[in-house]
């Protein structure tokens, strides 16, 4: 029943998406700001040689939109994507969660248009993503379908279908989707940890959103916030696998290229405040269930590639300080894991465990000193190059197929305003000696940047008041 | 015609670049390997499989295959723990061992030019442990925190409940499992380790970038040494046909409950699995499929839902899995009994059902993109005694099946009355 454990994995790898938030602007009870446009490091058009016989073309068309496409000429299979610069950082809290719900309802068809199911008879798999600040829409077809099935994605992105009917059914099942993200202890301990990091941030209800700013969102607020961030100015085509560049870029100019610019709104993140340094809360557990979680940079910051470096050296991988002391060293358990989730301009860095509740001291001592450890500069030049290497073979493995190299390059043009191949990506990497690393770590990893949440056992009596109070607030 | 004509030629080319056929070798030694050599991608995906797994667990043994797992990369006679992990940090960190019902797997992905350090590693790991009773201690206790730790999940108590109800005899309760852990002695380890790790129980499953005939005369200098082995529980345990509950419900959801509606597959062919996928696809696919529409799009019960089998130890089961807030448990059910019924009385059409083929044909490519998928599917296939077939044979058995075949599967298997868990 292998698949039931990897649901569990799953619910906790897609709570990632939900770490983060904070954002936004308060000040008004506007729905859409505006925004100013901020420019490329590179011109509007060029291409890169990648490794592995792959290549890229990147092309702004003139009403803003930019278009991505990675030749690589031995996949056997074509990937599209639409992504928008708008997700739950993007929101007023009276409508937390609304760039999902949009998300779900664009999928929604009447007859005489189904671009959905032209996708799924083409044995397609459609599917959509909405994060913190991107929302992308995307399928995966065999290379002959993949001009009708940009087609179709565009028909789905740009003209909405839905109705009254459609959104009353659909808000039952963010609903559900909601009641998902909370049925687990290992979700409850992240998403109280993005609570208190952001605790000023509306979007401390997680990109989802919360039951009451679900129940209040109405069409009309669904169309205008599709009309305000569905623009080409807002959107990046990606087109990955067995295509060929100059038709995939003709086929986008003809697809996107008649849109009219619009002004895109703008968005201003404030800066986050964590609440409290430390928190223990008792629930009908069995285990006890830690988490650290520090500040961090973001994509789009100095020190973010110092920041993956300590991430390998400290949390992430069989090799890193903490697997080695908790797992290895003091077996305290085999359910560690690392997070390290980035936004633009700021990301929270993480290690969450379950443990006997009578080794939860013992756990966050070794934590504490491992961080320590790092800034007072207890690792060698060695260990440094060990994680670089590690780190250069993951991003070897990871971004093989095309569906994670255009997620990749994606981000790095949303985020970093640039497309970097693996080649640049590592000589980032090379260039950060162990030095930059301790002054990384002590800017950071700061007690005024950490917190520690722990989930303890509640006595036994307490089981069902609490069991009680959360079918009755949903909360715990 | 020609058009059929055009997409057949197209299927091919598209599938004749990702992989020829498997090309399966004995050592002289009895080890099993099997090979698929790929143009799509410069990684390699290894999966090294032992024949045993939980199911050959004796009373007092239940729950302990598992500590082998956990031993297994703590130490060589040659390598250290330390070297061990930092070898496996730089390949790239994609390396696990686990333990099934049916086998004990390595697994790992790596890129091409690391694959001889990665064998090299493998072989180490697997046939000269250390053993050492100071990481007897350490695993066994980590091995009792996770089953502890199970018990604050949904999921966990729903895959303990699938396993008491449907394979009785293989399963035992998590204290039986914890006091046999704790009972474990160190020459226990190392008999079950003498009596499962051996040549002639194991096979080697390669997939990727490789040149077959290097790869083959590589894993023979490094695997071809290895002595017969004693012996090998060769006897595969059966399973009393226990008469199935029509309900069974425990606690352990906290905002959703989760339910499972299923059936044993008894007297299934293996070989016809492509008959599984494709009703699979038929109920669940890409935001589609009966019981998506159904459940999802037209009540708004589940944000998803999906169909499972499992071939792996007999009688095979399949079954439909989804979650929900409790307030919709009998509607879940219903609802779920009246989509699958009505696949008695309205049969797919071909219209359905040649959806269905072209989002299989579709998952089964991208799944050829990663290498280790390819490599665990021909391994557990030739573990399981079977053809390991490729891509393009896959995809022509698919294609191939018509809706008279579903109808009798679905009239041959499909019981008066579903088994049905729930975990509130």
């Amino acid at each position: 029943m292998n698949i039931l454990k990897k649901i569990t994995i799953l619910l906790l790898i897609s709570s990632i998406f939900f770490v983060g938030c904070r954002s936004l602007e308060k000040e008004t009870d506007s729905l859409i700001p505006h925004r100013t446009k901020v420019p490329l490091l590179r011109p509007n058009e060029y291409s890169i040689g990648m490794e592995n016989g792959n290549s890229i073309l990147f092309k702004e068309l003139p009403n803003g939109l930019k278009v991505i496409v990675i030749e690589m000429p031995f996949s056997t299979i074509a990937y599209g994507m639409i992504s928008f610069k708008v997700g739950g950082r993007y929101e007023p809290e009276s409508h937390a969660g609304i760039s999902h719900f949009l998300e779900h309802m664009l999928f929604k068809e009447k007859e005489g248009s189904e671009p959905v199911s032209e996708i799924r008879r083409m044995g397609g798999n459609v599917n959509a993503l909405t994060d913190y600040e991107l929302t992308t829409y995307y399928f995966t077809v065999l290379p002959e379908h993949f001009e009708e099935s940009m087609t179709a994605l565009s028909n789905i992105v740009l003209e909405p279908k839905f109705d009254s009917k459609d959104l009353a059914n659909e808000r039952e099942v963010v609903l559900e989707e909601l009641a998902r993200g909370k049925n687990d202890p290992r979700t409850l301990v992240l998403s109280s940890l993005v609570k208190e990091v952001f605790p000023s941030s509306p979007l401390t209800n997680l990109v989802i959103g919360n039951e009451q700013s679900i129940r209040r969102i109405t069409l009309a607020d669904l169309y205008a916030f599709h009309k305000a961030y569905y623009i080409p100015g807002n959107m990046i085509v990606v087109c990955a696998g067995a295509i060929d560049a100059k038709p995939a870029i003709r086929l986008v100019e003809s697809l996107f290229g008649n849109l009219m610019p619009l002004p895109i709104p703008d968005i201003s993140f404030e800066d986050p405040e964590i609440a409290v340094s430390n928190l223990t809360k008792e629930i009908p557990v069995n285990q006890a269930f830690h988490i650290t979680g520090i500040l961090v940079p973001g994509k789009a910051e100095e020190d973010y590639y110092e920041m993956m470096l300590l991430d390998v050296l400290l949390g992430s991988g069989i090799n890193s300080r903490l697997h080695k002391r908790i797992v290895i060293d003091e077996g305290l358990t085999e359910e560690i894991y690392p997070y390290h989730y980035s936004l633009s301009d700021t990301g929270i860095w993480a290690i969450m465990l379950s443990v006997e509740p009578e080794d939860t001291e013992r756990a966050r001592k070794i934590i504490d000193e491992e961080i320590k450890g790092i800034k007072d500069g207890l690792f060698s030049d060695y260990d440094l190059s060990i994680a670089k290497q590690a780190l250069k073979s993951r991003l070897l493995i990871t971004l093989d197929r095309p569906m994670e190299l255009a997620h990749f390059e994606l981000e790095s043009l949303a985020f970093r305003r640039d497309i970097l191949t693996l080649q640049e990506h590592t000589e980032k990497l090379e260039a950060i000696s162990r030095h930059d690393i301790i002054l990384a770590a002590r800017r950071h990893l700061t007690a005024d940047n950490t917190i520690t949440i722990s989930l303890k056992p509640a006595p036994v009596p307490n089981r069902w008041f609490l069991i009680l109070k959360l079918l009755l607030t949903g909360e715990l | 015609m020609i058009k059929k004509l055009l997409i057949i030629i197209i299927t091919i080319f598209t599938f004749s670049q990702a992989g020829a056929e498997p090309v399966i070798k004995v050592l002289k030694n009895g080890i099993r390997v099997v090979l698929y050599e790929t143009r799509t991608t410069n990684l390699v995906g290894v999966s090294i499989l032992f024949s045993g797994g939980t199911r050959f667990e004796k009373k007092e043994e239940k729950g302990v295959f598992r500590l082998l797992e956990l031993m297994l990369p703590r130490g060589t006679e040659t390598r250290t723990e330390e070297m061990i992990t930092e070898q496996i940090s730089l390949l790239g960190d994609s390396f696990s061992i686990s333990t099934t019902g049916e086998f004990w797997s390595l697994e790992a992905t790596v890129v091409n030019d690391n694959l001889k350090d990665l064998l090299d590693l493998s072989k180490d790991i697997l046939f000269d442990p250390a053993f050492s009773e100071v990481n007897l201690s350490k695993v066994k206790k980590m091995a009792i925190q996770t089953i502890k730790a199970s018990e604050d999940s949904p999921w966990s108590h729903m895959s303990e409940l699938y396993r008491a109800v449907f394979y009785p005899q293989f399963y035992a309760e998590k204290d039986t499992r914890i006091t046999n852990i704790r009972n474990t002695k160190k020459s226990t380890i190392m008999r079950i380790h003498s009596e499962y790790f051996t040549p002639e129980n194991m096979i080697i499953a390669i997939a990727g970038d490789i040149d077959q005939q290097g790869t083959i005369d590589l894993i023979d200098q490094i695997f071809g040494t290895l002595h017969h082995g004693v012996s090998s529980r060769q006897t595969e345990p059966k399973q009393q046909d226990t008469p199935l509950p029509l309900y069974r419900a425990q606690g352990g959801g906290i905002t959703q409950a989760g339910i499972l509606i299923g059936t044993r597959l008894k007297g299934f062919n293996r070989r016809d699995e492509h008959l599984l996928m494709l009703l699979g696809a038929v109920l669940d696919n890409s935001l589609g499929g009966r019981l998506y529409e159904e459940m999802r799009e037209e009540k708004g019960l589940v944000y998803s839902i999906s169909t499972h089998y499992s071939l792996s130890v007999k009688p095979y089961t399949w079954f439909i899995f989804s979650t929900s807030r409790k307030k919709n448990i009998k509607s879940v059910i219903d609802t779920t009994e009246d989509v699958i019924k009505e696949l008695k009385r309205k049969p797919a059409t071909d219209a359905e059902l040649e959806l269905a083929k072209e989002y299989l044909k579709t998952s089964l490519a991208i799944s050829y993109l990663t290498p280790l998928t390819v490599a665990n599917y021909n391994g557990v296939q030739l573990l399981r005694d079977e053809v390991p077939e490729s891509l393009l044979e896959r995809t022509i058995e698919i294609d191939s099946v018509s809706p008279q075949e579903l109808d009798l599967f679905i009239n041959k298997y499909f019981p008066k009355q579903w088994t049905k868990l729930v975990i509130r």
